[in-house]
């Protein structure tokens, strides 16, 4: 009973897996063979051409910069943010307002960006900040999640770390980023992780944000690659697809276990 | 790929670092294009190609193209952009976007441009592609517009099939459902080829609407396919589906229409209504013969034509303008457009282009390629209304496709576009 | 300098730069949907008042926003429903397995992490109605295969397996972290009372289990609701409209047909349901 539950769970992860098999060796393969009917399971011969191929027909090195920068710019904001606010509410004297102030981030969260482009868009609009950089870090630079997180961790922590540091004299901001930060530092990680892969998939939001390949990411970016009319040149699409998820299997490869936690972090756990 | 497109990207980064000081910057001109493969490679090329001749000339200005995606991404990415000052300086949108646009007074008006240091003959453009031949244009339209990839609808065949059921090319409807009849192949319960696809979409309905006599708007601006031509030109095709003769192609607006090429290419399908656009893929493309025809009549013989124009942005700063009109200006030079016709299968948009040498030996070589020519004598134009996206959009386009799944009959399909229609006139007026 | 920096001033020079953000790209794109909702406005002319006509025309019956709701509940139900319980019964199958276990859980988990638009565009290639290499398969296998993204009466349903694909193995390793916490005790007790297997699980690890099936039934319709990218890229709301859920309509409304009235009256509509859903997520979460 046992041995054939692990053995039905086998076969579900090689359908997990198969697709990106399929969408490597597709990659690899000529546009003839790629819409081969009856498929072939190993490319005839590896074109690794596909993939330079990619790069031209698209500013594919410009998408793939402009994904590093926005994600990374967004995690390192949130990292900074989210460690002053919640040191602040956890750490420091604010009276009644602390809780108010909780209550406020938490409706944040349900704020999603579903819900918040079209103003959003128009005020950028407004200000001559569509199409920036700053259209697609600003409005995630702070993050509720990440300081109802922090602040979590942060209340686990003894108060007395705190009060001998002040007894020391060091500043606020020391405390708050040379003590207390690196003492919630798994949940930092975590929460890091979360925002990088998190921000670097992100498509709707880039999507509406963007007009030009000087900040489109690379989802944005590889979805318009399937140009329709005169047949999709699913080799190429396949390469792009395998530019676009590979950075993230990556990571997913070297962090497994912090991965897995970073985003099951906000389980009631 | 092709080499040129490197190159071209390379100067675009180049430019790009560049751009941050350099006075040159200012006469740069961004152009947003929306094409797929093959026509999108040809695009780029001549880009690329006009760059060059720039710096040959020793004139500042570059063009710095963005693709946007299918016609109507591309649209939906200017309009926002306008709101943000991010729109471009020079880009192509189809027929049916420029009432609104024109209307609301974002487009520049061409004709000082056309008449000045830079001219551009607006009489050698062949009238049925101008503006003025799109549309029933009232008289105090500026000149908004000037015509790049122009096409109509043909009809694709495959001519062994067709010899083989010794049948002609259908010249009516009732010649088309003959013929899609007689060319279908079933075995068993499988169909192995269908006698006619053809992506349901507005344009081959507006066609239909047209042969049947109809008319989108009546002459106080309402909707007027509501019943009768509205209702029978969409059964036109519909019935063909019904009766196992004509392939649906499924998806969702280009997909459907890819689907319909991908067919007929595959010889699944005998024959195929799509646009002039595609007449160089598919004939390089296809193992077979290709032959090709005016779309068949009914009550009249009719076509809208279809593409896009080139338009400048009003709000464009002066310079990049400049650059933008001497973009399109080349792009519209007679063997530019016979050049652009020749590797995609548009249109030549200019009538001494038509009459050049090259393009007479093209149509003598391959007759294919003046079928969409020759039917500009019977094209349908558009009313000039501000709805007319919208409605082509939001009402005519969702009833066939609600129709095409069976989810409505095609009376009630028409019925409820026509409501919609009204709706959005009234809101727009 | 102590009693200076005990001032509560300190505190929101700390929050200032979190607040001021919610507050320019929260709180304020709120109120100016809720004021564009009472306009007419389509990004050319100029805003027009039309006080609720937005929101009578949403509401009306045979309103177009009516279908597009109910796809998005069945949407979402599939979504969440299919993977909670096939993220479930992976759970159960890999507890407490050793490095198998850990090779599988983490080939499962792995495309949690990857991008909706990878995804979507590796599943319009496989599920391709021509060359689509699953319909390839079922052929090969001798069975039919349905046109998956082009019948209307499929499409929605293949978005749905994709997207359970997609996100089931998150709620594996959920209910795996879950199962983790029984107290092995309390099954080894339930055995000694000779308690089957089915029985253990119905009234032991089940009704244990509840916190975290309320987490993922609340996260999850949380996030098909937000479902977009997988519309986008593999359908483009189509055929027929089959595919049009909430989000993508809306992006549509705002953004391909400048419906800027009606697309923010329906966001209005919908934030109070939104924000409750969430709500009641961060009650199971207290809870647990």
């Amino acid at each position: 009973m046992r041995r054939v539950a692990i053995a039905a769970a086998a076969v579900f992860a090689l359908l997990e897996v198969a697709p990106y098999l399929v969408m490597l060796s597709g990659s690899l393969k000529t546009l003839e063979e790629v819409s081969r009917v009856p498929p072939t399971v190993v490319p005839e011969s590896a074109h690794p051409e596909n993939y330079s191929e990619v790069f031209e027909a698209a500013p594919m090195a410009r998408y793939l910069a402009n994904t590093v920068i926005v994600s990374g710019s967004i995690a390192l904001a949130q990292i900074v943010l989210v460690v002053l606010a919640a040191y602040a509410l956890t750490f420091m004297r604010m009276g009644p307002s602390a809780r108010a102030v909780q209550v406020l981030v938490l409706l944040c969260l349900a704020v999603p960006p579903q819900v918040r482009f079209v103003p959003v868009y128009l005020m950028l609009a407004r200000v001559d900040l569509v199409d920036t950089f700053f259209a697609l870090v600003a409005p995630h630079a702070a993050s509720a999640l990440g300081i109802l997180l922090a602040c979590k961790a942060m209340r686990a922590l003894p108060i007395e770390v705190v009060e001998a540091a002040r007894l020391d004299g060091a500043s606020e901001l020391a405390i708050a980023f040379r003590v207390v930060a690196p003492m919630i530092r798994p949940t930092l990680v975590a929460f890091l992780l979360f925002s990088v892969v998190y921000h670097w998939n992100d498509y709707f939001w880039t999507l509406v944000m963007t007009t030009s390949d000087r900040v489109r990411t690379l989802p944005v970016g590889v979805a318009l690659l399937r140009e329709q009319g005169t047949g999709v040149r699913w080799h190429l699409v396949m390469a792009a697809t395998v530019v676009v998820t590979a950075p993230v299997l990556a990571i997913f490869a070297l962090t497994n276990r912090h991965l897995v936690r970073a985003f099951t972090w906000t389980s009631p756990r | 790929m092709n080499h040129c497109a490197f190159r071209h990207n390379r100067a675009f980064c180049i430019l790009l670092l560049a751009s941050c000081s350099s006075p040159a910057a200012r006469d740069e001109a961004s152009f947003w294009y929306s094409y797929g493969g093959r026509n999108r490679e040809v695009l780029e090329d001549l880009v690329g190609r006009f760059n060059r001749v720039q710096a040959r000339e020793g004139r500042p200005g570059r063009i710095r193209g963005t693709f946007q995606g299918d016609y109507f991404d591309a649209l939906a990415k200017l309009r926002a952009a306008m709101l943000a000052r991010r729109a471009p300086a020079v880009t192509h949108v189809i027929a049916e976007a420029l009432p609104r646009l024109a209307e609301s007074g974002v487009l520049e008006d061409l004709g000082p441009w056309a008449r000045g240091p830079e001219p551009l003959d607006t009489g050698d453009i062949v009238p049925a592609l101008s503006l003025s031949g799109t549309f029933d244009l009232p008289g105090d339209v500026p000149l908004v517009a000037i015509p790049f990839n122009r096409s109509t609808p043909i009809l694709y065949y495959d001519r062994e099939a067709l010899q083989r059921a010794g049948i002609e090319p259908p010249r009516t409807w009732d010649d088309l459902r003959q013929a899609a009849h007689a060319l279908t192949v079933r075995r068993g319960g499988h169909t192995e080829r269908w006698g006619l696809t053809c992506p349901l979409s507005w344009w081959f309905w507006y066609a239909a609407l047209a042969q049947a006599n109809g008319t989108l708007l009546t002459p106080d601006g309402r909707a007027a396919f509501g019943r009768g031509p509205g209702v029978e030109a969409l059964e036109l095709y519909l019935g063909m589906v019904r009766a196992g003769t004509m392939r649906l192609p499924p998806g969702h607006d280009y997909a459907a229409w890819e689907k319909a090429h991908a067919d007929f290419i595959a010889r699944r399908a005998a024959m195929v209504i799509t646009s002039t656009a595609f007449l160089a893929y598919i004939t390089d493309n296809a193992r077979f013969a290709v032959g090709a025809a005016p779309l068949p009549g009914h009550r009249r013989r009719a076509v809208p034509t279809g593409g896009t124009f080139f338009v400048l942005l009003a709000d464009a700063p002066a310079r990049a303008k400049r650059t933008a009109w001497s973009f399109v200006r080349w792009m519209s030079e007679p063997s530019r457009t016979a050049e652009w016709a020749r590797r995609t299968g548009y249109l030549p948009v200019r009538r001494s282009a038509v009459d050049s040498e090259a393009m007479q030996r093209l149509y003598r070589e391959r007759p294919a390629f003046r079928v969409a020519l020759d039917q500009l004598d019977e094209r349908a134009p558009f009313p000039w209304t501000s709805a007319l996206l919208a409605i082509e959009r939001e009402a005519v386009q969702p009833a066939l496709e609600r129709a095409a799944a069976g989810e409505v009959s095609a009376a009630e399909a028409m019925a409820e576009a026509a409501r919609v229609a009204d709706q959005r006139i009234l809101e727009l007026r | 300098m102590r009693y200076r920096r005990r001032s509560p001033l300190f505190a929101w020079a700390f929050l200032a730069p979190s607040l001021a953000l919610f507050a320019i790209f929260f709180a304020y794109p709120l109120v100016a949907c809720f004021w564009l909702s009472l306009h007419r406005w389509d990004m050319l002319a100029d805003p027009q008042w039309v006080g609720a006509a937005n929101y009578a025309a949403l509401l009306a019956p045979g309103s177009e926003l009516g279908p597009v709701i109910g796809r998005t509940i069945v949407y979402s139900a599939g979504t969440v429903v299919g993977s909670v319980a096939l993220g479930l019964a992976l759970a159960l199958a890999l507890h407490r397995v050793g490095r198998v276990g850990h090779v599988l859980r983490s080939a499962i988990f792995a495309s949690y992490v990857v991008s909706w638009v990878g995804v979507s565009l590796l599943w319009s290639y496989l599920l391709d109605d021509q060359l689509g290499p699953l319909s390839a398969l079922l052929e090969a296998a001798g069975l039919g295969a349905p046109d998956w993204l082009g019948d209307p009466d499929w499409a929605l349903v293949s978005l749905v397996g994709v997207s359970i694909w997609k996100v089931v193995g998150y709620d594996m390793v959920l209910y795996l972290a879950a199962l983790e916490d029984i107290p092995r005790e309390i099954l080894e007790a339930a055995r000694l009372d000779g308690a089957g297997r089915w029985a253990t699980f119905r009234t032991i690890v089940w009704p244990l289990l509840g916190p975290t099936t309320l987490f993922l039934v609340v996260t999850g319709t949380l996030m098909s609701f937000q479902g977009f990218d997988v519309v986008r890229v593999m359908t483009g709301g189509g055929p027929a409209g089959a595919t049009q859920i909430w989000v993508h309509w809306l992006y549509e409304q705002a953004f391909a047909y400048f419906r800027l009235g009606p697309a923010c009256a329906a966001v209005t509509l919908f934030f109070v349901p939104l924000a409750l859903v969430t709500w009641l997520g961060r009650f199971g979460w207290q809870h647990a």
